[in-house]
């Protein structure tokens, strides 16, 4: 069986593929097709999101009693990201391709960054924490990719 | 990793601590274009000067640190302050006065390097060793530290601690170097140490270090799958151990079958290592068109090009074994393959750091986050890829130049161009983030 990390780190590279085919069909300048993409993108992220934000982090903050560890600085990375998502929706809608991909960019620093802490220091402290096969089985139910 | 330590994400280094480094960096690299310009120019309207006849030349050892020493390093020492960070969760310590020690001796001793070697002042070569050795040996010394401090252990952090290491063996013979143009009567001379020296810049230091760093960022900014998680583990610990044995093999069996061997077993780790660069490059899942990647690739192909030569030269083939193939060899592995990783890196590094220090201004305020300049407005894609093809043609030029020593001050004048735009790219960035940083004190201050 995978580990919550595993499971969780698959996820984002699964939205990483997502990102790069909107990301590419803006550069060409289709920018009906690389909407439709982004909007998908979105979506999946969100639901990474709501995941993490109401199952797991409630879980390991009160398993470890950390209330303003790293979950809280995870939750106000993930308010800025949606605020994010939502400047690069209006770039797109204006056909704005110098705009939306150097925000793109933006966007691919910053939750590059977001998801190297995650995976590196966040999830390995969920596998050790949090109930491997109850979890794993919330986690597999919430990603329907 | 311990889980009482309460976890500190935002740790990271004021600004200006990486930054000086990267705006010092091109200056160097400019010094070394107008010399170059200068011995070219000679060379065309003046006096009987021969340039690129031998690898011992004081021009070439001149010219050649000031991009090792003043460019490359550099880079590298304002990356390792950064990266420390975000790889390890650990700052390097000792706040404020390391990296300003750090950051004059390196400066002061790379000037210092260039007129002894100019001017064959004895006691220059002294001074310039004393700065240099001390400024670096603090960068290891709290390198190693805050690499022992980390949260946890990863192949990039063992890189950067085999880096660390390399550092320490490569400047201490350094120093000895300088001190032997010096005062050759005590020391004596003997160049088995040059290039023990050598290796252990330039595969130990700078390759190492590459290496490490390279398996967190290009995953990172590329989207491309990982590197295999043993071949993480086992690349930098096997070419350190052939980097050991090469360098002391290579001292007292120079020029013998064995010592042949052992470099070629070390040039082939870093071979397999730009394979499997390339290899995950082209599986990249962002399409779209990135100057770094195409930095990446240029570097490769050097390296590849360096790989043919040496065979070549090592085996003897085609009587091939003079001075021009070594210098040719020395442009291929320094400019074409190092510089080009580094030119790259910073085309990343530069608009994250930006963006990310910015972004702190804003002290979680939306409408300031969102009025931000956006990553390709942070450095503008055209002047990257001016960049690029500067570079190129920079590469080409130095090349031509040690086979027809005409070209000399055009591959110098080439060199100018490229750093005077890397500079004015970077000190714009830094302009744009004081601004930044000065209005937030406006704003936040009652
Ligand atoms: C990244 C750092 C460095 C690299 C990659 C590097 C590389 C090299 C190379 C390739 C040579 C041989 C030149 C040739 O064959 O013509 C050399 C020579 C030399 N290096 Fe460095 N070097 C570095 C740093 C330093 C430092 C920090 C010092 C002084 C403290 C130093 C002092 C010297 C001296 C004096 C020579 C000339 C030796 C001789 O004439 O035989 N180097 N270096």
């Amino acid at each position: 069986m995978s580990s919550i990390s595993e499971l969780m780190t698959d996820d984002h590279r699964g939205c990483d593929e997502i990102y790069a085919s909107a990301e590419e069909a803006i550069a060409e300048g289709k920018f009906d097709e690389g909407l439709s993409l982004w909007m998908n993108f979105c979506a999946r992220i969100e639901q990474h999101f709501t995941l993490e934000e109401q199952a797991l982090f409630p879980a390991f903050e009160e398993v470890t009693g950390m209330q303003a560890g790293p979950t809280l600085v995870m939750r106000g990375e993930h308010l800025q990201m949606r605020e994010m998502f939502k400047s690069i929706t209006s770039a797109i809608d204006a056909k704005d391709t110098d705009e939306a991909l150097g925000q793109c960019e933006s966007l691919m620093i910053f939750m590059q960054q977001h998801n190297m802490k995650e995976e590196q220091v966040l999830y390995p402290m969920l596998n050790d924490t949090l109930p491997k096969e109850d979890t794993v089985y919330k986690i597999s139910e919430a990603l329907v990719a | 990793m311990n889980r009482d330590t309460p976890l500190n994400f935002d740790f990271v280094p004021y600004w200006t601590i990486p930054f000086r480094f990267f705006l010092t960096a091109p200056l160097f690299a400019l010094i070394a274009g107008m010399a170059l310009s200068v011995l070219g120019g000679m060379l065309l309207f003046g006096s009987d000067t021969a340039l690129w006849q031998s690898r011992w030349f004081k021009e070439v050892i001149l010219t050649l640190h000031l991009v090792t020493i003043g460019t490359v390093t550099m880079v590298m020492v304002g990356a390792l302050f950064q990266v420390t960070s975000v790889v390890g969760g650990c700052l390097l310590p000792g706040g404020k006065v390391v990296p300003a020690s750090v950051y004059g001796c390196l400066t002061l001793g790379v000037m210092l390097f260039s007129i002894a070697m100019l001017n064959d002042i004895a006691w220059l070569f002294a001074a310039a060793a004393c700065l240099l050795v001390l400024g670096l040996m603090i960068l290891a010394v709290c390198g190693l530290l805050a690499v022992s401090r980390a949260h946890r252990s990863s192949p990039t952090l063992m890189a950067m601690r085999l880096s660390l290491i390399s550092l320490l063996v490569m400047i201490a013979v350094g120093g000895g170097l300088l001190l032997m143009h010096g005062y050759p009567e005590i020391v004596g001379f003997d160049r088995r140490w040059t290039d023990f020296h050598l290796l252990w810049g330039l595969a130990g230091w700078v390759g190492l270090l590459i290496m490490g760093v390279s398996f967190q960022v290009i995953p990172m900014f590329h989207v491309t799958p990982s590197f295999n998680l043993n071949f993480q583990r086992w690349t930098p610990v096997v070419t350190f151990l052939t980097l050991v044995a090469a360098s002391v093999i290579d001292f007292f069996y120079a020029g013998g079958a064995v010592s042949s061997a052992a470099k070629g077993l070390l040039l082939a780790c870093f071979g397999v290592y730009g394979i499997q660069v390339w290899r995950l490059l082209n599986k990249r899942k962002r399409k779209i068109e990135d100057v770094t990647v195409m930095l990446w690739k240029t570097a490769i192909s050097s390296l590849m090009g360096f790989m043919v030569i040496q065979v070549v030269l090592e085996c003897g083939w085609f009587g091939i074994v003079n001075e021009k193939a070594w210098l040719l060899n020395g442009v291929l592995l320094v400019f074409g393959v190092i510089v080009s990783v580094l030119g790259g890196m910073l085309q990343k590094i530069i608009p994250f750091l930006s963006y990310l220090h910015m972004q702190r201004f804003c002290a979680g305020n939306f409408e300031a986050i969102k009025s931000l300049p956006h990553m390709r407005a942070i450095l503008q894609i055209k002047h990257s890829r001016y960049f690029y093809r500067l570079h190129l043609s920079s590469l080409l030029f130095l090349m031509l130049m040690i086979l027809v020593p005409e070209v000399t001050l055009v591959a110098g004048l080439s060199l100018c161009l490229e750093f005077s735009l890397l500079f004015y790219m970077t000190a714009r960035v830094a302009v744009m983030v004081w601004k930044a940083e000065r209005n937030s004190l406006v704003v936040n201050v009652p």
